[in-house]
């Protein structure tokens, strides 16, 4: 089930309730590592992976209804964008931090994609299952919960 | 074997020092334009890499700047210093690539650094955008 949720970098969002005790966990675990995790991207909420998608030009991202975003079960983080803290971390440390939060977190890594290549900022859980039917769930708890907003 | 060696010693040293002056001379190199690595993830939807477009204004060179990590971010419009084929710009304190990126346009991409630990969406030091279209034309 979709839930709300505040996330730092993005505000206000939605996680799958199964998920979201799992990104917490890995703000946590990061913070408890010296670094403040920023978040870019958390749920998309119905129109927007189309939006996305809606570059003929591109090598297409996910079809709308098949991507972990939209149900509410996959996170993206500031990651290669981190630089050296003057007098702090490297950028390489605090990457490396963070994938050693994600792991306690018992999050994935889509750096680890292999075609068409990494997906370097993207945490994510795959609760397995038909992924359409997840998405189409999510989307429907989206607009339960923002038509009463 | 040693002349081998030497050899290979004395390419590479060739090789160096064209390389180097390449990037010193002054080629007949158009610097303006759509410098790219922006790309997709079909796997998660995700939008990742920068885009630099160099154009020129009354107020000299200018960069707007995009990168996407995960999603595309708000593009930030900043001055850029260039001498020859070589670029610079500083980009202000933002969520998301920051600080000053120094590089080599040639006819065919742009390759460059920042210079403070940030990486490519590949996870290089080294960034190569390609010159031409927009990731989103």
């Amino acid at each position: 089930m979709l839930i709300a949720t505040n996330l730092p970098g993005i505000g206000n969002t939605y996680l799958d309730s199964r998920f979201s005790p799992m990104v917490q966990q890995f703000i946590s675990e990061a913070r408890t590592r010296g670094v403040n995790l920023t978040f870019n991207e958390a749920f998309r909420p119905p129109g927007y992976q189309a939006m996305l998608r809606g570059n003929p030009a591109a090598i297409t991202p996910a079809a709308a209804g098949s991507s972990l975003h939209e149900a509410g079960f996959a996170v993206d983080v500031n990651f290669d964008s981190l630089g050296n803290i003057p007098g702090g971390m490297t950028g390489d440390q605090q990457r490396q931090a963070i994938l050693a939060a994600a792991t306690a977190a018992q999050l994935s890594w889509g750096g680890q994609f292999v075609h068409p290549g990494p997906d370097r900022p993207h945490f994510y859980y795959d609760p397995g299952g038909d992924r359409q039917a997840l998405v189409r769930q999510a989307q429907a708890d989206y607009r339960r919960i923002a038509g009463r907003q | 074997m040693k002349s081998l060696v030497i050899s290979i010693f004395l390419a590479a040293a060739v090789y160096a020092l064209h390389s180097e002056a390449a990037a010193n001379e002054s080629p007949r190199v158009r610097v303006t334009g759509i410098y790219s690595d922006m790309r997709s993830v079909p796997e998660s939807g995700d939008i990742l890499g920068i885009e630099v477009f160099v154009l020129l204004s009354r107020s000299g060179y200018q960069v707007v700047f995009q990168d996407a990590e995960g999603s595309p971010n708000v593009p930030t419009i900043v001055p850029a210093k260039i001498e020859k084929n070589r670029i610079e710009f500083d980009l202000p304190e933002r969520q998301g690539y920051s600080g000053k990126f120094i590089g080599v346009i040639t006819n065919y991409d742009m390759r460059g650094e920042f210079t403070n630990g940030q990486l490519s969406s590949s996870g290089k030091k080294t960034f190569i955008l390609k010159r031409g279209k927009s990731y989103w034309q």
